[in-house]
């Protein structure tokens, strides 16, 4: 079971990452986070519209910047099963694959509602079949399926507030044929299946353990744990998936490490640290689980 | 010196001390003899030290650290002029400067620490890149257009932005051309902060220019009276330059020879190195009024030639300067005259259905001259000058903000009516006044009345809800604060206002939150500092806002809980937020709450550009939609003054029978000869200013409303009526006769008088940026007329800044003149007004001049002197251009050290109370001198050991030294203790080597300390036999009874000493 470190929410993070900034590792407003298992690195996208990988002590080793980015930045970013940076170009309607020294390998996407298109897409995530799953919101929230080469396969789900419906999907993260998505606007999180099948809802809107509001962040531990950052709670809950439980909450509202303001995204690497986008704050916070 | 104080000067401390320590030495000489000599002073001393402690806290002792960082602040010219530079490396002049920077900077030209930020700067100075150890140039500010280079402002700045922390230097990169501020006291601010300026020239000489220099017109002239302008052209070229000469008059093509057939609407002119002057003749002109000029010299499209190349394109031929224009933007000039006649009036009508054209036939039936050209809102003059046709402007029904006048409109208005004398009549409607969203304007402090209503009218009232959402958009804080304030503003303060946006923490975590709760306004000032307060955070969805401004949170109530007439929810977003449930949506339409939606930078959305979201909420509820708006944000807070008016309809009142009238002041000009006046069925609601000069002829209902009020503000004139002037709410006045002698009385009322034709003015451009106005007094005699006094009001083209007030000063006979700033290009008008010695003399002229293009076009040159001498000034270097690696920006040399006080009366005190201890263990413990001093051996002997090892050699030396001192010891005492030759033979041997302590050579046997060192092997001294107390004498270890042994010895001692002293 994952255990960060205690669960009291004053307890301080092992590490702070990041600083204020355009440099180096430095970042304006981070908002998404994936973990580069094989390299055991870390890559970070802001609102400068920079994509950053960082070592697992926090330190740069590469970074570049999204070609176009007056009319928007991306909100999310993951690390395929080929090694390649995969970035939702979230106001430009595509999704941009990168090497991962930063070389454009391809993109696909257009704006649009029709198979393959997107509205504002949010987050990719992989399956075990090596297929590409793009969550987005917009007046046409749904979840698109892809090859690896960007080709439309299929597509689940649709805007509401209903049982089978979810309101800007914000994360999406697969274990087996189970899709977990972050329901931000619902504040929940929905379990579908990976051939579009709803199971269930998980949670409801409030400040209690086990409650949300806009959970932003999503992501699966070893441990087969949900790990959710709460947007608008200013706190990452540990959820067990199937009795839908809390197991521990951590963060508060505020600046000093430990606090949270405008938590986006967490995840977790090989040796059990949670590193979480503590955006409002410009900065990461490690924690280590025991 | 290393300490500095910081509350007195070392005069003061030192003073401090001398008078606290005087009597500390004084009475410890006298009051601590029976110390003994050594421990008196010891404890005098002590003493002395703790004062002197506390005089250096108590005058603030800082601590002067020295900083050897090393920080470079960059100011970079971006100014206009700075296009004139062709040499440079890369593909631009700016990108030149960033490769070069980046060079510069490089890490390894600069210690860790060392830091660099960058200054850009034109008219304005702005940060480009903070101070830091990396370079950042990817982040820039938005910077608006610039006009002109003001240097000095730039290195004010820099000067601000440098840290205390360390060694500064400037690095300048400038053309030496700057032509507002004080850059002599800039550049002796850094002189003295000691801060070095490099500077790397931007140079150029442009060689092939063409540029209008001057367009003079007469200030004034009568209709039908011909006149010549001046247009002055210079040319740089080496050789002739031919090129078109076009003069626009009021926008139409000039005959620019009349003396040939047909419409010449161009003149081809060649023009010589230097100025040319080309006279233009302009023909009687037949409408009084300002008319304008524009002249314009096009020499691209022209035959640019050279002398001798036959007609050549502009070009370098023969390797000799390329001739023709390098600039264009400075090839155009604008003049304008005053042509004195019949005086006209601007009637702008806002009114449904063409109704307004009610008044505008009364007028001109009543022989008032109307402007026939401009009727609408869209057709109000945007400029200064064009005002001045004008000796009155009537609006009727005309709203403040979108669909209405401009905020700029709306200043320029109040300035023509409070600086230059015009007339102004506010004529009501549905769209006037509050109800117009007029509250909090710059006109309205030129109306006699305010759009406010007393509480105790018990009007309805209304309810408005803003939703921001800005921060998607550049600068979108400074917007949404901009825009919620306006809003605001045009609120009465009875009327509910709220404000809501994302806040990432709150009573009930992260969500939509009030700013300030939905409540009266009252003043406004505590809706305005909350405003200011806002931190717009990033809003997830529109459901969780739309909740709260209905039904409220955290026990602040929403919109459904309020009791106002009309609700109204104004949302400013980039659309981004999900869409709200629709459960809410038909809760707003049952509640009849309308929501306008403002579209800003949108990310995407249908073919119009709108996100759907936004259109449909406002659909939905009935309310407006705006957007998208991808550029000019200066118009937001025109919208949200238009729509906070929509909870403002409360203040229209309307009765169907009729609302009775009352004269007030009947003895009005402006009602004169009107006995009655029939009801009225409606007006807009507001309230007569507190002052006295107002008057109100006429008053409305059993409340006295104002109907018609009328006032002198500054030189003008303004009347209001704040019903309409057509048959909806005026219908018993529209068709009979007092109508048209009631608005012709109105309008003439407030008209400004015509302006006085006794001197002759004019107002013209001279060099620095400053305009002249000359006055020519001559009486009816043609004789001088002295000792007048004269003042203008000068009006710039900056709709912001407020009219220059110049007095005029006499120069000569019947001359005068005055000078006043005239750095921005546009129009100046200048209302001067004058008072002669005799009573009642006097009156207005009217003058204005043209400052054209940009000075920042005007210099062609590089000013390398200008360079020079800041360099020299501050003991900068000359860098050579573009040259990174040798600029060597982190050089420490000639870097004067940075010094960073720091505190240290904490660390004071702690010494301070160890002194205090000393101080009193020194008093009150009789120290054993032999046991210290021999303490002191010890720890000397201790310390020693550490150094043994390096210090061998000096060791025995002491040792050396040490034993001869002991010999002669003992050769002048008898005393034969054997620890003193036991000490004297082991310090003669030498010191055991403490390295090999636990490492026995092989083949050692016998005693183990001649290899481990520490003890001999020599014979142990037995101890001294103990002394037996004398029989009856205190017991060792009796502390009480040792003490009086003690003390009884010593007074034995005294004794004995006196007596000797006696003896």
């Amino acid at each position: 079971m994952l255990l960060l470190a205690g669960c009291r929410d004053r307890d301080l993070p092992q590490a702070i990452w990041l600083s204020t900034g355009t440099g180096p590792a430095q970042v304006v407003y981070p908002r998404a986070i994936a973990y580069d298992a094989p390299r055991d690195q870390f890559v970070v996208v802001d609102r400068m519209a920079r994509v950053q990988r960082i070592d697992r002590d926090g330190q740069f080793v590469a970074g570049w910047r999204m070609p176009d980015y007056m009319m928007g930045k991306p909100v999310g970013v993951s690390v395929g099963p080929d090694g390649n940076i995969y970035v939702p170009d979230t106001h430009y309607q595509r999704i941009m694959v990168y090497s991962p020294d930063g070389h454009l390998l391809r993109q696909w996407g257009a704006p649009g509602k029709e198979d393959g298109q997107f509205i504002f897409p949010t987050d990719v995530a992989f399956d075990d079949r090596g297929r590409v799953y793009v969550s987005e919101y917009g007046d046409h929230d749904r979840i698109q399926i892809f090859d690896m080469q960007g080709n439309y396969l299929a597509q689940f789900g649709q805007f509401g507030d209903g049982e089978a419906a979810f309101s800007r999907p914000q994360s999406i993260a697969i274990v087996g044929d189970t899709v977990y998505l972050a329901d931000s606007c619902n504040h929940r999180i929905g379990v579908w299946k990976t051939d579009g099948r709803f199971v269930k809802n998980i949670g409801t809107v409030g400040t209690a353990a086990g409650e949300f509001r806009f959970p932003y962040g999503l992501d699966v531990s070893p441990d087969g744990k949900l790990l959710v950052t709460e947007f608008g709670n200013n706190r990452v809950q540990v959820i067990d998936p199937e009795s839908g439980k809390s197991v521990l909450q951590w963060g508060r509202a505020g600046r000093q490490p430990g606090e949270l303001a405008y938590p986006w995204a967490a995840v977790t690497d090989k040796r059990g640290r949670v590193v979480i986008v503590d955006a409002g704050n410009n900065r990461l916070q490690v924690l280590q689980r025991r | 010196m290393p300490i500095s104080l910081e509350y007195m000067s070392w005069l003061q401390a030192v003073g401090l001390f001398a008078l606290l320590a005087t009597p500390v030495v004084l009475l410890g000489i006298r009051s601590l003899v029976g110390l003994g000599p050594v421990r008196r002073w010891v404890a005098v001393g002590t003493r002395l030290a703790v004062l002197l402690l506390m005089v250096l806290i108590l005058a603030g002792a800082r601590w002067q650290k020295i900083n050897r960082t090393v920080e470079v602040m960059v100011l970079r010219d971006v100014s206009d002029s700075t296009l004139n530079v062709t040499s440079f490396p890369g593909d631009s002049l700016q990108k030149s400067i960033e490769d070069f920077l980046r060079s510069a900077a490089d890490s390894k030209l600069k210690r860790p620490d060392d830091r660099i930020g960058v200054i850009s700067f034109h008219s304005q100075s702005l940060i480009d890149a903070i101070p830091n150890t990396w370079l950042a140039l990817d982040a820039r500010p938005i910077r608006d257009p610039g006009n002109g280079t003001d240097l000095a402002s730039a290195i004010q700045l820099g000067l601000a932005t440098l840290g205390k922390d360390s060694m500064h230097r400037m690095v300048l990169m400038w053309d030496g051309n700057s032509n507002t501020g004080d850059i002599e006291q800039a550049v002796a601010a850094a002189t003295s902060a000691g801060v070095p300026i490099d500077v790397m020239p931007l140079k150029y000489d442009v060689a092939s220019e063409v540029l209008l220099d001057t367009f003079n017109a007469p200030t004034w002239k009568r209709e039908n009276e011909p006149f010549t302008m001046q247009v002055i052209l210079r040319s740089t070229n080496l050789g002739p330059v031919t090129g078109k000469l076009t003069v626009l008059h009021q926008g139409v093509p000039m005959d620019l020879d009349p003396e040939t057939p047909g419409v010449q609407s161009g003149r081809i002119v060649t023009l010589q190195n230097g100025l040319n002057r080309e006279p233009v003749r302009v023909p009687g002109l037949q409408s009084a009024g300002v008319h304008q000029f524009k002249a314009s010299f096009e020499a691209p499209n022209v035959s640019a030639t050279v002398a001798g190349a036959g007609g050549l394109p502009a070009g370098n031929v023969g390797g000799s300067p390329p001739q023709g224009d390098t600039l264009t933007q400075n090839n155009v000039g604008s003049a304008f005259t005053f042509v004195r006649g019949k005086g006209k009036v601007l009637y702008i009508d806002n009114v449904p259905n063409g109704a307004g054209q009610t008044l505008r036939s009364a007028l001109i039936d009543e022989g008032i001259n109307i402007e026939a050209g401009r009727t609408t809102v869209d057709q109000f003059p945007n400029d200064i000058v064009e005002l001045q046709n004008y000796d009155a402007v009537i609006l009727a029904n005309v709203p403040r903000g979108s669909g209405g006048l401009s905020e700029d409109q709306q200043k320029m208005l109040a300035s023509y009516v409070h600086d230059m004398g015009g007339g102004l009549v506010m004529v009501g409607g549905d769209e006037s006044f509050g109800a117009g969203g007029w509250q909090g304007s710059r006109l309205e402090e030129v109306l006699p009345v305010s759009m406010d209503v007393p509480a105790q009218r018990q009007i309805p009232k209304g309810a408005l809800v803003l939703v921001m959402h800005s921060c998607e958009m550049p600068n979108g804080n400074y917007w949404g604060e901009q825009c919620a304030i306006k809003a605001t503003e045009t609120l009465s303060s009875r009327d509910e206002v709220g404000v809501l946006s994302y806040a990432w923490q709150g009573p009930g975590g992260g969500g939509s939150q009030w700013d300030f709760p939905l409540q009266q306004k009252g003043d406004g000032s505590k809706v305005i500092a909350a405003i200011k307060k806002m931190q717009l955070g990033d809003m997830p969805s529109f459901d969780d806002m739309l909740n709260v401004a209905i039904n409220g949170r955290d026990g602040n109530p929403g919109l459904k809980q309020s009791d106002a007439r009309q609700k109204h929810i104004i949302v400013i977003s980039d659309g981004d937020p999900q869409a709200p449930r629709q459960d809410l949506i038909d809760d707003c339409i049952k509640n009849k709450i309308s929501i306008t939606t403002i579209t800003v930078f949108p990310h995407m959305g249908d073919p119009d550009g709108l996100p759907p979201t936004m259109k449909s909420m406002a659909q939905q509820t009935k309310g407006r939609f705006y957007g998208p708006i991808n550029q000019n944000p200066g118009q937001l807070p025109q919208i949200f003054i238009k729509e906070a008016t929509v909870v403002r309809r409360s203040l229209i009142h309307e009765e169907k029978e009729g609302i009775p009238l009352k004269l007030s002041d009947a003895g009005s000009e402006l009602i004169k000869g009107l006995p009655s006046f029939d009801p009225i069925f409606g007006l807009v609601l507001t309230t007569r200013k507190p002052n006295p000069q107002i008057e109100v002829p006429l008053v409305a209902g059993k409340n006295n409303d104002p109907l018609l009020a009328y006032w002198q503000s500054g030189l003008g004139r303004t009347a209001v009526f704040t019903s309409d002037a057509h048959s909806r709410w005026l219908a018993n006045w529209t068709g009979s006769a007092m109508y048209n002698k009631f608005w012709s009385q109105v309008v003439r009322s407030v008209a400004r008088p015509p302006m006085s034709s006794d001197f002759e003015v004019n107002t013209v451009p001279i060099g620095g940026n400053k305009g002249r106005i000359t006055v020519e007094a001559l009486g009816k005699d043609n004789a001088f007329l002295n000792f007048l006094s004269i003042n203008a009001n000068v009006v710039s083209p900056n709709p912001n800044a407020p009219p220059m007030q110049v007095r005029l000063t006499q120069t000569g006979p019947g001359t005068y003149a005055g000078e006043f700033d005239a750095a921005d290009p546009g129009n100046y008008v200048a209302v001067l007004n004058y008072r002669g010695a005799r009573e009642g003399s006097g009156g207005m002229l009217l003058s204005g001049m043209v400052v054209n293009t940009s000075p920042e076009l005007r210099d062609l040159k590089s000013n390398e002197a200008a360079i020079e001498r800041i360099r020299a000034a501050t003991g900068g270097r000359m860098l050579a251009p573009f040259d990174a690696a040798n600029a060597n920006f982190f050089a420490r040399e000639g870097l004067r050290p940075s010094i960073s006080p720091q505190p240290i009366w904490d660390r004071l005190l702690l010494v301070l109370l160890a002194l205090i201890l000393l101080d009193v263990a020194v008093r009150r413990i009789a120290w054993d001198w032999l046991a210290t001093k021999n303490l002191a051996y010890r720890g000397a002997g201790w310390i020693r050991s550490f150094t043994a090892a390096r210090n061998i050699e000096s060791r025995q030396t002491l040792d050396a030294l040490q034993r001869i001192k002991l010999e002669q010891m003992s050769k002048s005492t008898t005393a034969t203790d054997a620890s003193v030759g036991n000490r004297t033979a082991v310090a003669s041997e030498p010191l055991p080597d403490r390295s090999r302590k636990f490492e026995a050579p092989a083949g050692v046997e016998g005693d183990i300390t001649s290899v481990v060192g520490g003890a001999t092997n020599k014979a142990i001294p037995s101890p001294p036999s103990p002394k037996q107390p004398p029989k009856g004498a205190p017991q060792p270890g009796d502390g009480m009874t040792g003490l009086l042994a003690a003390k009884k010895r010593a007074r034995e001692q005294m004794e004995n000493r006196e007596g000797e002293k006696n003896g």
